[in-house]
This record gives C-alpha cells, structure tokens and sequence, in this order.
C-alpha cells in the first residue's frame, strides 16, 4: 500500500497510514467547511487500498465530527463494507475519550448497520 | 445580494430585541460580529469544550452545538464577503446564565431560505428525541444534497442535542432585507 499522510489543522484530523499495522489513522477534529471535499482524497486512497482485500484497519480517534463528516465517514466505512462482503480482510475501530459519552454514541451509530467486524473503545 | 448593498453589515450588534433577549440569559461568552469564516469558528469555538466549571460531556455537547449552528450561518448567509475563501456575514453569540447556555445566531437569509428553516425548525421542534434521532438516521442515509437546499441533517444534530425547542424568527428590516435568528438552549444539568 501507498503512504498516505494530511497533516492536523485547527478543524481536520491528522490522516496516516501505519504500515506496520496496516491501520490508516484518523485523530483530531473532524469538522471541515466542505467534508466532500476534504475527505475525497481519503475515500480514494481506502478504494485503491482496499483493492487487494486488504488487510487494512480504519481508525478513528475524534474529539468531534461534524454532521458533514459523519455522512462522509459513512461513506468511507461502506468503502470497508464492501470490501467485507466480498471476503477481504477489513475493519474498523473507533475510539473515543471515556469522559466523552457523546462520542461513544456517534461510533455507536456510525456503525450500526455495517456487518464488517468493528471495535468501540474508551480511552483516557 | 451583494455586501456593499447590505444594509445589516452596518449595524454592529444584534437586533434590538435580539439584544435584550439575550441579555436577559445572563453573561456572554463569545461573541463574533461581522465576517464569519471557518478559522475564527475554529479559533473561538474551542474555548466552549474546556469551560472550567463544565464537565467534559457538557462541554463537547456545547461545542457540537455552536460548530453546527454556526456553520449554518456561514452556508446560509445572503452576504458573503469576496475572495476564494468562503467568509459569509453574520451574528453569534453564546450567552451563559446560571443553569443553561443560550447560542444565538443572526444573519441576512434569503426570504424563501429564512421561511424554509423557519418551517423545517417548527417541524423539529414537535419531534420527541428519539425521532429526531431517526431522523438523523435517515438523512445520512440520503445522498448529498446541495448548500442550497440546506437545513438538513446540521438542524437535526442541533434539535437533538438542545433541551428546549429552538426558537427562530425572521424580521424584515426597513431596507427590506431580511434577516434570520436562531436561538438554541442548552440546559447545564440535562445535557
């Protein structure tokens, strides 16, 4: 796979692909003006990744995600999804502060209707 | 309507009864004024997350709040400033009382825009929240629509997480532009 990387701004997450783990990371804030747009590049980057079967892990590390960017993520999740239902290698974890029960419900409901195998995690 | 025509751009705080309304919530926070863009909803809003008497959870609530109500404003306002960034014209404040935060935002609207939310936020306001949340649910599900069209999924997300109904006006001012205020409330100990 091919290194991606988006630096962190005031307003989007820090974007990486970890070889090692074969995990492409989302951490940070998630509320750019024009999602579309801004994770365009993501959503390429995940179907030519995701070409092979993988194995890859997306994950998510977000102290907030605007609406825009959920109805994007979603989209990069169903990337995931598809490749799942074909039998590729997949999954997706979503992280979120302990303190911050508002998150645990946005990954609760960001992947309620996806089959892939999927982990929700506190942290501190 | 452009910027030079506008005749809201030269009032440089809210409107009047707007103003006493929100005095009448107790202190405020933040307050931004004129051209809004995506950096300074940035720079001011993140302050809303680590108030020092707030719990974290609150906080976020708040936070998620003012990001969507105020992108609102910079989709849905009639005055845009020139340039390639988008910087649009318009009001928010975050008011604090005792016991509720108070956001509120103005801005120039189209009279079919300001009529259209006006509509869409007196149909959320009749919904429990958990229609609401499937609401929310649903409208992920559809594909994107255009800026346009808005009021949207941002309304839903900012209808779920407020405690009292939105409250929203539109006032003709004497020059005939019409401008659109949204109050939303958020209750410290239900949030």
């Amino acid at each position: 796979m091919t290194p991606f990387e988006i630096p962190a701004t005031e307003y989007t997450p820090h974007v990486y692909f970890d070889e090692s783990s074969h995990t492409l990371w989302l951490r940070g804030e998630a509320y750019p003006e024009n999602a579309s747009a801004y994770f365009a590049p993501i959503a390429e980057w995940i179907e030519s990744a995701t070409a092979e079967g993988g194995p890859l892990t997306l994950a998510f590390a977000l102290d907030y995600l605007n609406t825009s960017s959920t109805k994007a993520i979603l989209d990069l999740i169903q990337i995931l999804e598809d490749c799942h239902q074909s039998g590729g290698k997949v999954d997706v974890v979503w992280l979120y502060q302990s303190s911050l029960e508002v998150m645990k419900e946005s990954g609760e409901e960001l992947l309620e209707d996806f089959s892939l195998p999927c982990l929700l995690k506190p942290f501190d | 309507m452009t910027l030079r025509s506008s005749g809201y751009v030269q009032i440089h705080y809210f409107l009047m009864s707007t103003m006493l309304e929100a005095l009448s919530h107790g202190r405020c926070i933040l307050h931004l004024s004129g051209p809004i863009s995506q950096q300074l909803i940035a720079a001011h809003g993140s302050q809303l997350k680590s108030l020092p008497h707030l719990d974290a959870n609150t906080g976020a609530i708040l936070f998620r709040i003012f990001i969507e109500i105020a992108q609102n404003v910079l989709r849905h306002s009639a005055v845009k400033f020139p340039g390639e960034e988008l910087i649009s014209c318009g009001k928010i404040a975050v008011m604090e009382s005792h016991d509720a935060f108070y956001i509120i935002t103005e801005n120039p609207a189209s009279d079919s825009t300001s009529r259209h939310i006006q509509t869409k936020i007196d149909q959320l306001n009749q919904l429990p929240k958990e229609a609401l949340r499937q609401a929310a649910r649903e409208q992920l599900k559809k594909p994107a629509v255009s800026k346009t069209a808005g009021a949207g999924i941002g309304l839903i997300e900012i209808a779920r997480r407020t405690t009292s109904p939105l409250l929203c006006k539109v006032v003709t001012l004497p020059n005939g532009e019409t401008i659109l205020c949204i109050t939303a409330t958020l209750h410290k100990s239900k949030s």
